[in-house]
């Protein structure tokens, strides 16, 4: 039996910690087994809150299963994916759980060229269980995470299941939260990060808060899709013929659709919780190796089941970035060797595709791609998909492969008239090159097998945007407070 | 959520360990909470700007180069240059704004050929006292960074970013802009933003 304890309501928080916590029972299952739970460590690749409806949940479990990287998760149709189950933890009493991963542990095929693991992270309580897929980086920033708990036990008013319990901020200031707190109250330096956090220059490890209740969801709360925005299609450039009309401004995807991207759909508990719970109870896996984060070194597969690409959809196209340029200031787009690309991954629902997270992928080496002289045009690439399934209970879910062609046309796009901030580019011949920043992610960047996925390339070195005055330009961004600090910026004549 | 990181950033609560600042280290459990640091308030990350014909001499004017605190407190600019700069090139003067509204079209552009004085920019401030806001928040405060430069000899000259040193209680601190800044010579087209296929 699981105990569940139930708080997070304001003014009952501070009658059950003044009680002491008031429990109830969760549902009883074969396998039940309580995993290691220590507080967010050094090699904590994953953390967060568990919730049903609401209320947090102790003894929920967690397993982080990693999908093959690079060209080993490029294969054919009908080929097997060997994943292996790399960590494992439960909540406590307040819902948090942490999963830690010693790189040292992992075998070559679980990690691509840079360092990066693909997870599914599974997430149980009794008898139901939800998927969520994410990369997960190797740290750059040496990013102490510690220290005074703005949500803890300690502190609960006012608090909800996912409020953060520290923020840390990027080298420009942008907050990133983290829901957990560190091992023994110790401050940590987590050696796994993600794509998104290191483009805004710290090192903070995934943060997921689920809900297993009635309407599961899984919320990343550093990568809220509010903030997601349209790609309205407008026609294609790369095409003589009839213009259609040019295409809508690009928005917000709205409160529906940022509220679908949350959805999770939950499923029966699948055996890898009980091929987990064998292993320990065989001496395979000790508490050791969950603590330490070396379970990946045992080989323990998540069941006996396989997982077998049984369909590939290649060449889907994705619609990545808005480029809002003008005759007198024409943009590059650069996507070389290694430019990430963040793509939504899907789980098999009720006759529909439900979002399950996302994956982190590279331009391969050979496919860089240049194009100047853009002007108001999405840059639209394409992406390989494929059809996963599991041998046992059928579950299938939409998983990206691979980056095709980086740039295989544009389309045009709206151009916004942004006000917030602007400055007039004076010389003759300027350049600015936005080297380093985070895209906005477009949902329903890619239609692929019916499901709308979400995209997002990031700038970095590799994945770069450029603007070449030659006539007086008008630059205005969509922050009041610069146009540097913009993440949407146009192009137009002064 | 949102609500509680603007309550924290108000009443400086939080404790915000660093990756941003050289020279700065979080502090110990349990320590009083540090002064208040310089930041930029947003997701800029790695810029880089060039001017390909600048004449020798001719002072430019640099800005929207927005800086906030991280909590109440006050910040006095000591000096402010480039980082592994080329060709000489210096920061002559610079200027702090406040603003406490949308820099829109007030704020100074990139490569403006004039310098402070003509441009009536005033150098006489020299501290940072705006708190950043959060993102969704109506409120908006900050200061805007200006900086004059120009090329001092016959070649092209660069620096990789600005660097702003500054003192906040007793500590000394830096923050690092990672702005770019290249003005060319005609004559020489050695710096990767002046040469002709960038």
């Amino acid at each position: 039996m699981k105990p569940v304890l139930r708080r997070w309501v304001p003014l009952v928080v501070a009658t059950a910690f003044a009680a002491g916590t008031q429990a109830t029972t969760g549902p009883a299952h074969a396998d039940d087994v309580v995993f290691p739970f220590s507080g967010m460590t050094a090699t904590t690749v994953v953390s967060g809150v568990v919730a049903e409806d609401r209320a947090v949940v102790g003894g929920a479990d967690v397993l982080a299963i990693a999908y093959p990287a690079g060209d080993a998760l490029d294969v054919p149709e009908g080929t097997v994916l060997r994943t292996l189950v790399v960590g494992a933890a439960s909540t406590d009493s307040h819902g948090h759980f942490s999963v830690n991963v010693d790189p040292a542990a992992l075998p070559a095929p679980y990690v691509d060229g840079r360092g990066r693991l693909h997870l599914e992270v599974a997430i149980s309580n009794g008898d139901r269980e939800v998927r969520w897929a994410t990369t997960v980086v190797r740290a750059s920033h040496p990013t102490p995470i510690g220290g005074e708990e703005l949500c803890g036990p300690d502190v609960t008013n006012g608090c909800d299941p996912g409020d953060p319990v520290y923020v840390v901020r990027g080298a420009d200031s942008e907050r990133l939260v983290v829901v957990v707190g560190t091992a023994g109250g110790r401050p940590v330096t987590p050696i796994w990060s993600t794509a998104s956090a290191e483009a805004l220059g710290a090192s903070v490890p995934r943060q997921l808060v689920v809900d297993l209740g009635a309407r599961p969801t899984v919320t990343d709360p550093n990568d809220d899709p509010a903030a997601w925005v349209t790609a309205p299609q407008g026609e294609d450039l790369t095409r003589e013929g009839a213009r259609t009309p040019p295409p809508g401004p690009s928005e917000p995807i709205g409160a529906a659709a940022a509220a679908e991207a949350r959805r999770v759909e939950a499923t029966p508990r699948t055996p890898a919780f009980t091929s987990v719970a064998s292993a320990i109870d065989g001496g395979a896996i000790t508490r050791a190796h969950m603590r330490e984060g070396t379970m990946a070194a045992t080989g323990t597969a998540p069941g006996p089941c396989v997982t077998r690409i049984v369909k590939r959809y290649n060449g889907r196209e994705e619609t990545y970035m808005g480029v809002y340029a003008w005759s007198g200031a024409l943009a590059t787009v650069t996507q070389a060797d290694g430019a990430d690309h963040t793509l939504g991954v899907a789980a098999a629902g009720h006759g529909a595709w439900s979002s399950s997270g996302s994956l982190t992928l590279s331009v391969r080496a050979g496919d860089s791609h240049t194009v100047s002289r853009v002007s108001d045009a999405w840059a639209i690439g394409t992406v390989n998909y494929g059809v996963l399934a599991d041998s046992c209970n059928g579950r299938r879910s939409l998983v990206p492969l691979s980056i095709g062609d980086p740039i295989k046309r544009f389309a045009r796009a709206y151009h916004p008239r942004l006000k917030a901030s602007c400055i007039t580019l004076y010389a003759n011949s300027s350049v600015w090159d936005k080297d380093q920043a985070r895209n906005v992610r477009i949902g329903g960047g890619v239609s692929v097998a019916g499901f709308s996925a979400s995209a997002q390339s990031g700038y970095d070195t590799r994945s770069k945007l450029s603007f070449r005055a030659t006539r007086m330009t008008r630059l205005c961004g969509n922050r009041s407070t610069s146009v540097r600090l913009s993440s949407i910026v146009e192009a137009h004549k002064a | 959520m949102r609500g509680l990181l603007a309550r924290a950033a108000l009443t400086g609560v939080l404790l915000v360990t660093a990756a941003c600042c050289a020279g700065e280290e979080a502090p110990p459990p349990g320590a009083s909470p540090p002064p208040a640091r310089l930041v930029e308030p947003g997701d800029a990350g790695r810029q880089s700007f060039g001017l390909r014909r600048t004449k020798r001499g001719k002072p430019y004017l640099f800005g929207n180069l927005a800086l906030c605190l991280d909590r109440a407190g006050i910040a006095n600019v000591t000096d402010v240059r480039f980082e592994r700069p080329k060709g000489d090139l210096r920061v002559e003067a610079w200027a702090l704004r406040p603003f406490y509204r949308a820099i829109g079209s007030d704020g100074v552009g990139w490569g403006e050929p004039t310098s402070l004085q003509r441009r009536k920019v005033s150098t006489a401030l020299q501290a940072v006292t705006q708190v950043c806001q959060p993102d969704r928040s109506s409120r908006v405060e900050f200061s805007e960074l200006v900086v004059q430069t120009s090329r001092p000899n016959g070649t092209s000259a660069s620096g990789t970013g600005v660097v702003v040193t500054y003192t906040s209680g007793r500590s000394r601190a830096m923050l690092r802009i990672p702005f770019g800044i290249t003005l060319c010579a005609p004559a020489d087209k050695t710096l990767p933003l002046c040469q002709s296929q960038t």
